[in-house]
C-alpha cells in the first residue's frame, strides 16, 4: 500500500515540477499540464489523432514481424554456428552502437518517402538487439542439454525444438521486448522526416509552428504508448515464460 | 581459444567488409544503383578526405565529442548517485525502479523541442538529450551491482569496522567495478547516440546537423561522406570504451586469480 502512496507522491510532483517550468518560462516555452490535458482529450474526442496513430501502429507493427523473423532466424544460424558467430558478433554490436538516425537519408533515398521507409527504419533498430539476444542464449545454451538429447537419440528437429529453443526462450524474449521497443522510437524518428502522418510527424509539425500544447501533448502520447507496449509486451512474455518452461520441465522429468 | 584463430577470424572478418565495399563499388561503378542515392565507396572517402580539412567542419567534430562527453560525465555522476541512493532506500527503488527498467522504450527525443524550448538553441538541450539517453543504465548497473554484493563482503566490513564512505569507496565500488564498467560503457554509447540524433533532429551545430544539412542539400555526396565519419567515429568510440574497460578491469583480484 505504501508503494503505491509513494508513487502519487512521486507522480505529483512531477506534475508540480512541471507545472512550476511551465509558470516560470511561460507557455510559449513550455505548455502548462491543463492546457496539455485539454489538447490531448481534443485530439482524441475529435478523432484528429486516428489516421497518425494508425499510421504509427502498423508501421510498428510491420517492422517488429520483419525484425522478429530475420532476427531469429540470422541469431540462431549465428549462435549454432560457432565460427560464423565469432566473426559476426563484433560487426552487429559495432552496428548496433551507430547513431542510426544518420542512415535515415539512405533510407529514404532508397524507400522512398512513403510507409516503406518508416517500416525499413523501425526494422533497422529492432532487428540487431533481438539477433544479439538470440545469438547470445543459444551461445549460452549448457552443453549437457545438448549431450543429452544426443544420447536420447533425438534426431535434429526434435533437438531444436523440445531443447534447444525452449533453454533459449528467455535470452529470445528479452531480445524480442528490446528489439519491439527500439523498433518504435526507429518508426517514430522516420515519421518525424519526410512524413505526411504518424505521431512522430505531428510533434515535427508542433516544432514547426512551435504549438507547445500539442508538442507536450504528442509527446505525451508517445509516452504513454511505449510504456503500454511495454507493458503489453512484458505480460505476453510473463505467460509465454511460463508455458515455455512448463513444457521444458514436463520434458526434463519425463 | 588460441590467439592465432581469433586472428584468423579478424582476417575473415576484414576480407567480408572489403569484398562488401568492393561489390559496393562495382554495383555503383556501373550504375546499376543511380548516383542520387548512392555515390561509390571511394567516392565518400575522397569527398571525405576534402571535408576533413574545412575549419568548418572540424569544428562540427569537435563540438559533437564535446557534447558527448559532457552528457558521458553528467550521467555518469547522476546514475551513479541514483543507483546508489535506490540501493540505500528502498522506497525509492519501489517508485524509481519500474520506471528506470522501461526507460530505453520512451522516445526521450520528444522532449527535445521543449528543452530547446526553456534552454535555447544550443548546446544545452543536445547534452541534456545524452544525459537523458544515457543516466538509466548508469543508475540500473550501479543498482544492480550493489545488489549482487556477496554478503560476506558486507559482513566482514562491518565486522572490521568499515563505515560510509569508506565502505563505499573501498568495499562497494571496487566490488562493482565490472558492473560500473558495463554501465559506463552502454552510457558512453548511448550519450553519443543521443547527441547525434539531437544534432540531426535540430541544432546549429555539429555532425548529426552536417549529415541533415547534406540531406536537404540534396549533396548525397557529402551525406555519405558524413555518415561513412560516423561509422568510423562511433566504431572508435565503442574502441576507446571497451579499451577503458580492459584497462580498469586488468588491474582487478578476482576469485579466479587470487
Amino acid at each position: 500500500m505504501r508503494i503505491y502512496a509513494d508513487r502519487a507522491v512521486a507522480f505529483f510532483l512531477v506534475l508540480g515540477l512541471w507545472h512550476f517550468l511551465s509558470l516560470s518560462y511561460g507557455t510559449d516555452a513550455v505548455a502548462a499540464p491543463t492546457a496539455t490535458w485539454q489538447r490531448l482529450v481534443t485530439l482524441i474526442s475529435t478523432g484528429f489523432i486516428g489516421p497518425h496513430l494508425n499510421f504509427t501502429l502498423s508501421s510498428w507493427i510491420v517492422s517488429v514481424v520483419l525484425a522478429g523473423v530475420v532476427g531469429l532466424l540470422l541469431g540462431l544460424l549465428l549462435g549454432l554456428h560457432r565460427a560464423s558467430g565469432l566473426i559476426f558478433e563484433p560487426l552487429i554490436i559495432a552496428l548496433s552502437s551507430l547513431p542510426k538516425v544518420t542512415l535515415y537519408p539512405m533510407v529514404l533515398l532508397m524507400c522512398g518517402l512513403g510507409q516503406s521507409s518508416k517500416i525499413a527504419f523501425g526494422f533497422i533498430h529492432g532487428v540487431l538487439p533481438i539477433m544479439l539476444f538470440t545469438l547470445g542464449a543459444a551461445r549460452e545454451i549448457p552443453l549437457h542439454y545438448v549431450k543429452t538429447a544426443r544420447t536420447l537419440g533425438l534426431d535434429r528437429i526434435t533437438t531444436l525444438r523440445r531443447v534447444i529453443l525452449p533453454s533459449m526462450a528467455s535470452g529470445i524474449v528479452s531480445g524480442l521486448r528490446l528489439g519491439a521497443s527500439l523498433a518504435l522510437l526507429g518508426v517514430i524518428i522516420g515519421e518525424m522526416f519526410g512524413a505526411q502522418y504518424g505521431l512522430g510527424f505531428l510533434l515535427m509539425n508542433a516544432i514547426d509552428v512551435n504549438d507547445t500544447a500539442q508538442m507536450a501533448a504528442v509527446a505525451l502520447m508517445l509516452i504513454f504508448l511505449a510504456l503500454a507496449l511495454n507493458a503489453l509486451l512484458r505480460l505476453l512474455i510473463y505467460v509465454f515464460d511460463r508455458h515455455a518452461l512448463r513444457g521444458f520441465t514436463q520434458l526434463s522429468a519425463s | 581459444m588460441s590467439a592465432r584463430s581469433s586472428l584468423s577470424y579478424d582476417g575473415i572478418r576484414l576480407i567480408l567488409i572489403t569484398s562488401f565495399l568492393c561489390l559496393l563499388e562495382l554495383v555503383c561503378q556501373m550504375g546499376w544503383m543511380q548516383s542520387q542515392v548512392m555515390v561509390p565507396p571511394t567516392v565518400m572517402m575522397r569527398t571525405l578526405w576534402k571535408l576533413l580539412h574545412s575549419d568548418a567542419m572540424v569544428a562540427d567534430i569537435a563540438i559533437t565529442f564535446s557534447e558527448a562527453f559532457q552528457s558521458l560525465v553528467i550521467a555518469v555522476v547522476l546514475g551513479m548517485v541514483l543507483g546508489w541512493l535506490m540501493h540505500r532506500w528502498s522506497r525509492l527503488s519501489d517508485v524509481l525502479y519500474p520506471v528506470l527498467s522501461s526507460w530505453y522504450s520512451i522516445p526521450v527525443f520528444a522532449l527535445y523541442p521543449m528543452l530547446i524550448a526553456f534552454m535555447g538553441l544550443n548546446q544545452r538541450p543536445v547534452i541534456a538529450i545524452g544525459v537523458l539517453m544515457a543516466f538509466s543504465a548508469m543508475a540500473l548497473n550501479m543498482l544492480h551491482g550493489l545488489q549482487s554484493i556477496p554478503n560476506v563482503l558486507n559482513k566482514s566490513a562491518r565486522v572490521m569496522g568499515v563505515r560510509n564512505f569508506a565502505f563505499l569507496l573501498h568495499v562497494q565500488l571496487p566490488a562493482i567495478l565490472p558492473s560500473l564498467m558495463t554501465g559506463f560503457k552502454m552510457a558512453g554509447t548511448y550519450a553519443f547516440i543521443g547527441v547525434i540524433m539531437a544534432e540531426f533532429i535540430l541544432s546549429p551545430r555539429g555532425l548529426g546537423h552536417a549529415i541533415s544539412f547534406a540531406y536537404n542539400d540534396f549533396d548525397t555526396r557529402s551525406m555519405y561522406a558524413l555518415m561513412l565519419l560516423v561509422i568510423f567515429v562511433s566504431a572508435s568510440v565503442q574502441w576507446v570504451l571497451i579499451q577503458i574497460e580492459r584497462r580498469v578491469l586488468a588491474h582487478r583480484a578476482t576469485l579466479g586469480s587470487v
